[in-house]
């Protein structure tokens, strides 16, 4: 079977030292996919996942999408196939209404821009969050609301693979729960082929959010066998 | 029109007393600003003493090559100007500045110019340098304004732009709050200048027509098509310029990037 997204020969952009990435960043992502990225803080998990979705251009390798690769002609059309979502949102000072409608006119979705319409309204629902959100202002929403919300978004753009960083860590106890286990039926929906990577500093996540693991450490990226990642070490 | 009235050097040196009553006073209250009066003001002499003989000289030449020799200098000046007072600057900035003051100036002085006031010859001087020097002024405000805005705004806007992209904007659709915001900036001096004309006080053209014997509705008559002829030169130079600072921030993978913005050193 094709993999969702593959790479090949992939090194992740490097601003600073070209030489910082050395060894190999070659992934595959398969349908039903949870996967949990962790490593240090500026160990490059950033770099690499913008570099992934061509946010970046990449230091050196190709991305495919299912058996495409990606170039110049593709390239937005596989960003809304595979959304990275930021850890910290970035909204402006409109309802949070018209910022996600602002998103839902983009070119490349605004064909379905009533459809986006209803499924957010239905989402922030699924996520815990009262409908008037809808009419309120970023600034007056809390951390959490706010991540609330921009995964609303991304999943309301029914993308393939959601790249998640940190998603839940503005977060409280419950609500994380609730957020992992949404993400986890929404991966393994049937009749969609979907997967996840999510970036977790908390150990004790790992093993809740992933089912393959990939540690990023001194320059490059490793693929951990489930028994081998430690859930216990202290956090970051 | 009556004759011209001419200043006498006497009738000049008069009026610098002013300068000099106030730079004594300066040194008198010992404000620090006296030196700083006085070579300003010496300064303006020989500046404006210089371009005074030069451009007679070019008037009475009144031949094309000396004329836009003259144009193609202003516009050099002027384009340096915008490009330097920026406080980011990257490769290619004063080239874009130049093709931005550049033809939003040149495109209006030779075009609505030559059709509505029609000098003979077409390349009259004493019309054409003046204005351009008009348009050029507005519009390198208009340039260096919009290229702060654009680039400050760029790098401080980098994530949400970047949200923007990953979320599936084009290029165009991530720039566009920023780009917009830069050309409001931009073109806020000649829309205001329309807005008040006449009101606090009479535009500096206006003023020296009606000085040098004009009759005030005719004055007026040449500063509004002064005015809109400014406006339209800085709105050509602020988009363009905003535009070559986008395209430069972009790539064709709808990539963002603000790397090669680099913070100016001091005075260029």
């Amino acid at each position: 079977m094709t993999p969702l997204l593959h790479t090949h020969d992939f090194i992740p952009y490097n601003p600073g030292k070209a030489s910082a990435f050395i060894g190999s960043w070659d992934i595959e992502v398969n349908q039903s996919d949870r996967i949990c990225i962790y490593g240090d803080s500026g160990s490059g998990k950033s770099l690499f996942l913008k570099s992934l979705t061509l946010l970046y251009p990449p230091h050196s390798g190709r991305v495919y999408f299912g058996k495409q690769l990606i170039t110049q002609e593709h390239i937005l059309w596989f960003r809304s196939k595979v959304i990275y979502l930021q850890q910290v949102p970035q909204f402006g000072e409109d309802t949070i209404a018209e910022e996600m409608n602002r998103v839902f006119r983009f070119k490349i979705y605004k064909s379905h821009y009533k459809h986006l319409q209803a499924q957010a309204l239905q989402l922030v629902k699924e996520v815990g969050l009262e409908a008037d959100i809808l009419a309120s202002k970023a600034y007056e929403l809390s951390g959490g609301q706010k991540q609330k919300i921009h995964l609303v978004l991304g999943l309301c753009l029914n993308p393939h693979i959601l790249i998640l960083d940190e998603p839940t860590a503005s977060l409280d106890e419950k609500s994380t729960i609730h957020v992992e286990q949404l993400l986890r039926g929404w991966v393994e929906e049937v009749g969609h082929e979907r997967a996840y990577l999510w970036v977790s500093h908390q150990s004790s996540q790992r093993k809740r959010v992933g089912s393959r693991f990939f540690h990023v450490a001194d320059g490059s990226l490793s693929i951990v066998r489930p028994e081998e990642v430690s859930y216990s070490s202290a956090s970051m | 029109m009556t004759s011209n009235p001419s200043l006498s050097i006497a009738q000049l040196s008069a009026a610098s007393m002013f300068i000099f009553v106030n730079a004594l006073l300066s040194f008198l209250l010992k404000l620090e600003i006296g030196k700083t009066l006085l070579i300003s003001a010496f300064r303006s002499v020989v500046q404006l003493g210089l371009v005074g003989v030069f451009l007679s000289w070019v008037f009475t030449l009144n031949s094309p090559y000396p004329t836009l020799m003259t144009m193609a200098s202003m516009s050099f000046i002027a384009a340096y100007t915008a490009a330097s007072s920026s406080k980011y600057h990257y490769n290619g900035l004063f080239w874009h500045s130049v093709v931005a003051v550049g033809i939003s100036s040149w495109l209006l002085v030779l075009f609505p110019a030559q059709l509505i006031l029609n000098p003979t010859p077409w390349y009259q001087a004493q019309y054409l340098i003046p204005f351009l020097g008009m348009l050029l002024g507005n519009s390198l405000n208009g340039i260096s304004l919009a290229l702060n805005t654009t680039t400050q705004d760029f790098l401080k806007e980098r994530e949400k732009i970047e949200q923007a992209l990953s979320l599936g904007a084009d290029k165009w659709e991530a720039a566009r709050s920023a780009v917009k915001e830069a050309i409001k900036m931009g073109t806020i001096p000649s829309t205001n200048a329309m807005m008040i004309a006449g009101l606090v006080s009479l535009p500096g053209m206006m003023t020296g027509q009606i000085l040098a014997g004009m009759d005030p509705y005719e004055a007026a008559k040449y500063q509004v098509f002064i005015l809109f002829l400014i406006t339209g030169a800085s709105f050509f130079g602020t988009m363009l310029v905003v535009y070559f600072c986008y395209r430069s921030c972009f790539n064709q993978m709808h990539q963002f990037s603000t790397k090669h913005l680099k913070k100016s050193q001091g005075k260029l």
